[in-house]
Parts: C-alpha cells; structure tokens; sequence
C-alpha cells in the first residue's frame, strides 16, 4: 500500500498538471496586454478639472446614467431615475454594493461630495447643470436627490458626461481638498501615468462585466503618421477617436490598404459647417443663399475626406437626438449664379461688385488642425475655389490655433468653419452657444432662433422637445444661416489580432470590456 | 582707464562676468515673462474658450483669469513669478495640471541625453569622414564621401525621419518606428539629428585639413619618415582646430533646435515638444518655464565659453570690458 500511494500521487499530479496545462497552453497564444496609442500624454487624472484624457477618465470613472448607441440613456452607478415636481426634482437610486477601488463604499454622501465639488462652482458655469442645480440631498444611503432652479430636460444626458460629472472617492484628495490619486468604480485602475504613456489594469472587484484583458498600456506618439506606421509595425494595437489619438482621412485610407490592420468607421457625431458673420457682405441673405449652392458637398467628402466623410444635411448628424430631418442638398452653380444677379452682384472681371464694392469675403481658420484634423487650410482652398466660380471672392485669413475660438467672437471675419461638440453633448450642449443672441460667435443667432433653443432646452417632455429643435432648424436653414458641410467619420484601427474590438458610441469612451488579444 | 587694469587680474574679471551673465539672465527673465502679455488673444479667454470648447461667455472669462492670477498688475506677477522660478516652483501646467517644474526637470533630461547622444555620434562620424575626405587621393570613394555629406546636410531633418522610419522599421523591421526604452530605439532619433552635424563638420574638416597638410612643416614631418595618422594626429588636426571647433559648437546648437522636430516624430517626451505643445494650447506656465530654462541654457553655455576663453587668453578680456 505504502507504493502505491506515491503512484497514486504522481498520476493525480500528472492529471492536474494536464488540466491546468491546457487553459494556461491556451491562454499563452492570446496576450493579456492591449497597447493603445496616444495622441498627447493625459494629464492629471481628475474628473473634477480640465485635464486628463477623456478615455482614461471614462476607463477609470463612471457616471450615474451612462450614454448608449444614439443617444438612449442607461443605468449607470444609478440603476434608476424618477423626475417630479414639474422637472424641478430628479431623484436618482444608487446600485447596491460598488465599492471604489481604494474600498470607500459608494453611496449617497459620496455622491453629494462629488457633485459639492462643481455644483454653483464658478469654473464649471460653462456647464449648464452646474448653474440650475439648487440643492444636492441625500434622504438615505441609495438615494440622491438633485433639486433645479428651472425644469431642465438635458439634465440626465448631461449626468453621463465625462467631466466633472464622474464620481471620484472621497478619500482621494487631501486635506485641503486636493486630488490626489485616480480612485473610481470604473473597470479599471491606474497604475502609472507620465509622459511617455499610462497604465490601466483591471479593477478585479468590478461590479459589472470585467474586462477579459488584464492590462492597458497607453503610448504617447504625438504624431498622428508615427502613430499609424507604430499600428503597421505591430508596436501598438489600438488608435482612432478624436480624444485618443486620432486617424487623418490620409492615414485611414492608408491604413485601409495595410494587411494585418482593420480600419472601422463609426457613424458621424460632427457636422462640419460654413457659419456667417452678418454684420459684412453675409448680413445679405442673397450671399449666404448664393455661397451655400456653390459648394459641392459630395466632392469635398471624396476629395478632401477621402470618402471619410459623407454630405451633411442637418446641423446634427443622424446619429445624434434630435437632430430633425434632412435639408436639400443645396449644391447648384448655376442657381448660385442666379441669386447673385438678381441681387444685384454683377460680374465684372472674375469678381462680382454691387454699388462699386467688390463681393469679397474673408475666411477665418485656425492656422494648424486639432489632432488628427484635416488641414483647415486645405477645406479653406476648396471654399475659395468654390466661391470663385460663382464670382465671389474669398480671402483667407489665418489665426493662431490657440486663440482661433476668440477671434471668432469678435466681428473680424466673414464666413468661417464650425462644428458641434459631438457626441454625449449635443445638441442640448451646442445649440445654446451657436443659436442664441446673447452667446459670443455664434452660428446664426436671431430672436426667432433664441426663442427655439429655450423651447427645446426647457421642454417638458421629449415630444414638444423634438418640435421645438425641428423649428429651430427650419428657422435657420430658411434665414440661410448656415451651410452644412459635411459629416466625418468616426475613424478607429486596430490590429487583426484584436478580436472583439467595435468602435464605441462616443469618441469619449474606451468600449475594450469584450476585447481580447490574439 | 580704470577698467582694463581691474580686469588684469583674474578674480575682478569672473566677479564681473558673473554680474554681467546675472544682469543677461534678468532681462531674458523680463522678455519670459512679457512674451506672454504680448501674445494675440488674451490667455484667460484662450484657456476659457477651450475648455468649453467655443468662444466664452465674460463671466467664465472672468473666472479662469481669477483663477490664474492674471487680475494683478503685471510688475506684482512678474515678481511672483520670478520668486517661484527661483525655487523651482513654475506652478501647474493648464494642459496636464501637474507641477510645470517636475515636468520641464523629467523633459530637459530626455532633450540633453538626445542631444549628448548626436553630438558625439556626429562629431566622431564627421572628423572620421571629414579625416577620410583629406587624406584620401581624389578618387571615386572621395567623391561619394563628399556627395553623401552634401546631402544629409541638405535634406529637411523631418523628411529624413520619416524616411528613415518607412525603411528601417516599416519595411526592413530592423528597430520599432517610436518611442524612448531600450537601447534600439535611441538609433533612428539619433542618427537623424547627428547625420546633418557629421556632414557639416565632415566638409570643414576635410578642407581645413587638406590645407593644413599642404603646410611646408608637414612636408618635413613627411621627410623626417612620419606615417600619416601620426602627422594628421600630431600637425594636420591641432593646427586646423579653430574652426573645425566653431563648426562643432555651432552644430551642436543646432541640434537643440531639430530636437523639436525629431522628438515629435519619434515619440520623445523632451523639452522641445514640450514647448511646442505648451504653445500651441497657450499653456503660460509651461510656456514660460520651458522658454526660461532652454533660453537660460543658451546663455549660460555662451557666457561660459566666453568665461573660459577669457581665463585662456587675456587678450579677449578688452573685448567685451567696453
């Protein structure tokens, strides 16, 4: 018997060594690392600033309602809300047993300090909840209770925001009331954070769904070609999304050729459109009319977006709430041609002139892209080529990228380039500062267009809010107020061996729960 | 009358070096610190509206230039702002929101190891191939040296990255295309910034040199039966070191500025990019802090050689006493 015991042992051993063999065999031909590039190094992670990447601040923290594909809104850290007395008062019920990862249960006295943190905080007066929140409660532990000064629709898509919305542990800060570490409910958790790149590993007592990879490794590589030749080279698995590190149409397209790596298009969040000043030659509805037929939309989406971007007939892209229903496609040279006569622009030369003045306009752009931008000065060449061929000429004026948003306020120019802020914000979060009169530059502001975002803003239920956004683009569409552009892409790539990957809902979210790597 | 005698002595000479250098640096703290008030577009309104994304209202203008300290007078600042320099203290940069003096310390190590590692490598390969170039007979391989030096030094520094990037990451797989970690990836960035400095000095010292050995003394060395790397050694390079040398210091400077251009395109976090990004988001304490430290740099490594050619040769003290 004293033999066969050790045997026994061995065999059972042996047995258990196969067993284990052949997860740990498997698990060995997938990587448990993805390695993500970064457009620009993160910042302080705090959800309560100005700083810190958006994907990681989203990785790292999570809202009370969390934003879906078009716009639907889910439970997030709450699981349900109601709204009473007239929209004044929204109670939110927390989820049960989250626990931040430094172990501070999250409950309603969390969440009050959170929002303690930038309600009626003049910083944040940009942000509208921060201004119509009177009162934060807490009537028990799973209960916060938020009262308004003014019933205020937007308020629930604006709780799923990333900053300063998401909720921090209320350990993590100093005495003075400092941050000090990224400490949140999110699926993952920070390890190290500098210059050259940031690491995220798994929060193992998440909650919800755990992510099946263990690791996030974040490269900084400012330049956007660097970044796609490091993707070719198998160096980096993931780039793409405005706010991570964003693909050019150039790149994409070369990026779709490469073997080995998959380009995914996400559906537009941005309209990219043409804005007038109406205090020049613009305040002419004839000239906005005339400037939005001579632009031929479809081929600046071929050309200059390299099919990344597709003709945009709303102030809004399809995929955003709201966003009404299409215009006209306004493209037609001839009709241009048209307005303009019987407005009185005679041709004489290339240049049209009314009562002895040349119809001149200028163009103001930011003198280098964002990140990941198409050249503004390349979309500026094709208006200038556009509008001459209707005999109206166009001077581009060039401004220090920094300080573009300010000249736009002030009256210097005559047609420049906008856009929304995309989504989780809009429209609620645009249409204030591009429609109303007393917003600085914005897209075209009348009274009739004022009196319709109030209605959309401050509408009691979703039915008169999509009447009161419909008018508002009917207004401004019939005053020839903007010219709509195009829509562009959402732009994501990754290697083949990232399975699992599709692109998110928002260009501010890092969707890698379901992804794994081969 | 007085000054030349005062400045006879050695200790007068560095006590007034040391006032003047000190005097230089204050004004250069001065124009710092005034670049910012006479940039376009006022910084509070800059940092408003991209925090929100679209032109800000006054009131959240208001705000953000409470919150920076730019109510002040700007005397008041710039004494606040220099007392915090002197410690170290730049404050929190806008972008990132950490200590900008941490920041610009970690960065300006990235950029002098970069710049360490080219000026080596480009003054060996340039005195090699410059040394190659003059004692060579005029041939096939003479040209080729030349030629190649021509066009490094000609090609833009940024086209020459990428180029380098396509062919020996891309498509050869040799080194990875980006970053700073081991050993490899300190080949692509360096050999760019050093091979623009090689082929300048290569061309100087090759033409020095071939008329140093031209010199009648070098004949002699030839008749006396001394073998060529001793007569380059010990005649040709000492006595065409003069400008061989300002060549070199000259490369060297240059090579602070293409950092910029290869730290963006190589993934390096040094003091260059940083200063383009601080600029390009108006980041003013990053902005400030980064053009002191560089701009103090310049200075320093100037004033210091003006120091020491003043100690070697008392001649040149006159100079600059007037």
């Amino acid at each position: 018997m004293a033999r066969v015991r050790p045997l026994a042992a061995l065999v059972t051993s042996l047995v258990l060594v196969g067993a284990c063999g052949a997860p740990a065999g498997h698990g060995a031909s997938t990587s448990p690392v993805l390695r993500i590039g970064l457009g620009e190094e993160s910042g302080a992670l705090d959800p309560h600033a100005f700083t810190g990447n958006f994907l990681m601040v989203d990785a790292i923290y999570e809202p009370l309602v969390t934003y879906a594909a078009g716009g639907r809104l889910e439970p997030g850290l709450a699981t349900s809300w109601r709204v009473a007395k007239g929209g004044r008062q929204v109670t939110f019920d927390l989820r049960d047993n989250v626990r931040f990862t430094d172990g501070t249960p999250l409950d309603s006295s969390a969440v009050k300090w959170n929002f303690d943190r930038w309600v009626g905080n003049k910083k944040f007066s940009f942000f509208r909840a921060s201004q119509v929140i009177s009162a934060v409660d807490t009537p028990d532990a799973d209960t916060v209770r938020l009262t308004l000064s003014e019933p205020y629709e937007p308020l629930l898509q604006e709780m799923s925001i990333v900053r300063p919305v998401r909720l921090l542990s209320p350990k993590s800060v100093n005495a003075a009331g400092g941050f000090q570490t990224p400490v949140g409910t999110g699926p993952w958790k920070l390890v190290s954070n500098s210059a050259k790149g940031a690491t995220l590993v798994r929060n193992d007592g998440y909650w919800g769904t755990k992510p099946r990879l263990q690791r996030l490794e974040f490269k900084v590589i400012p330049s956007s070609q660097a970044r796609a030749d490091a993707l070719a080279n198998r160096e980096i698995d993931l780039i793409g999304g405005s706010y991570l590190s964003a693909i050019t149409p150039v790149e994409a397209r070369a990026l779709s050729k490469r073997a080995g790596v998959k380009l995914l298009t996400g559906a537009p969040d941005v309209s990219i459109m043409l804005g007038f000043q109406p205090k020049g030659p613009a305040g002419d509805k004839a000239v906005r009319e005339a400037v939005r037929q001579a632009v031929d939309t479809a081929s600046l989406s071929k050309a200059l977006f390299m099919g990344y971007a597709e003709p945009a007939r709303r102030v809004f892209p399809p995929e955003v709430p709201d966003s009404g229903t299409d215009l006209p496609l306004y493209y037609d040279q001839a009709a241009a041609r048209r307005t303009l006569d019987a407005a009185g622009y005679t041709l004489s030369g290339d240049t049209r002139v009314k009562d002895g003045k040349p119809l001149s306009l200028k163009l103001l752009i930011p003198s280098t892209p964002a990140q990941g931008q198409l050249d503004p000065r390349s979309m500026a060449a094709a208006i200038v080529a556009a509008l001459k061929q209707v005999g109206v000429k166009v001077e581009i004026a060039q401004v220090d990228a920094a300080s573009y948003y300010d000249e736009r306020a002030e009256d210097n120019w005559d047609i420049t380039f906008f856009e929304g802020l995309g989504a989780p914000y809009d429209p609620s979060g645009s249409v204030v500062s591009m429609f109303t009169t007393d917003a600085r530059g914005p897209l075209w502001a009348t009274p009739a267009t004022k009196a319709a975002v109030d209605q959309a803003v401050f509408a009691r239920d979703t039915a008169s809010r999509a009447a009161a956004y419909q008018r508002l683009y009917t207004v401004v569409a019939g005053d020839a107020g903007f010219v709509p552009l195009v829509y562009r892409k959402r732009l994501w790539a990754v290697r083949d061996a990232v399975k699992g990957f599709a692109v998110p809902p928002t260009d501010l979210d890092l969707g890698v729960t379901g992804v794994t790597v081969k | 009358m007085k000054a030349p005698d005062r400045l006879a002595t050695g200790g007068g000479y560095v006590a007034r070096w040391a006032l003047d250098t000190a005097g230089v640096l204050l004004t250069m703290s001065v124009g710092t610190f005034a670049l910012v008030l006479f940039a376009r577009g006022d910084p509070a309104s800059v940092l408003a509206a991209t925090r929100a994304g679209r032109p800000a209202t006054p009131e959240q203008i208001e705000a953000v230039r409470v919150e920076l300290g730019l109510d002040a007078p700007a005397p008041v600042r710039y004494a606040r702002w220099l007392a915090g320099a002197c410690t170290g203290d730049f404050g929190l940069s806008l972008r990132t929101n950490l200590p900008v003096g941490s920041e610009v310390a970690d960065r300006l190590g990235v950029t002098l190891g970069l710049v360490a590692g080219s000026a080596v490598t480009g003054v060996v390969v340039g005195l090699a191939v410059g040394v190659a170039g003059a004692v060579l007979p005029r041939g096939v391989l003479r040209g080729a040296l030349r030629a190649g030096a021509l066009l490094v030094t000609s090609v833009p520094v940024f086209w020459l990255s990428y180029l380098m990037v396509l062919v020996f990451a891309l498509r050869l797989g040799l080194v990875p295309t980006s970053g700073m970690a081991g050993p490899e990836t300190w080949i692509m960035p360096i050999a760019v910034l050093a091979l623009p400095t090689a082929g300048v000095l290569s061309r100087v010292v090759a033409v020095t040199l071939r008329e140093a050995l031209d010199k009648p003394y070098v004949r002699a060395a030839q008749a006396r039966g001394s073998g060529m790397p001793s007569i380059v050694l010990r005649d040709g390079l000492p006595n065409a070191a003069g400008p061989i040398l300002s060549v070199a210091a000259f490369g060297i400077g240059g090579l602070l500025v293409s950092t910029v251009v290869v730290e963006e395109v190589f993934g390096w976090p040094g003091l260059g990019s940083y200063l383009v990004h601080a600029a390009g988001s108006r980041d003013v304490p990053a902005l400030q802090a980064a053009t002191l430290v560089l701009g103090g740099g310049f200075i320093l490594t100037n004033r210091c050689a003006d120091l020491v050619q003043g100690l070697i040769d008392p001649r040149s003290r006159r100079r600059w006493a007037r």
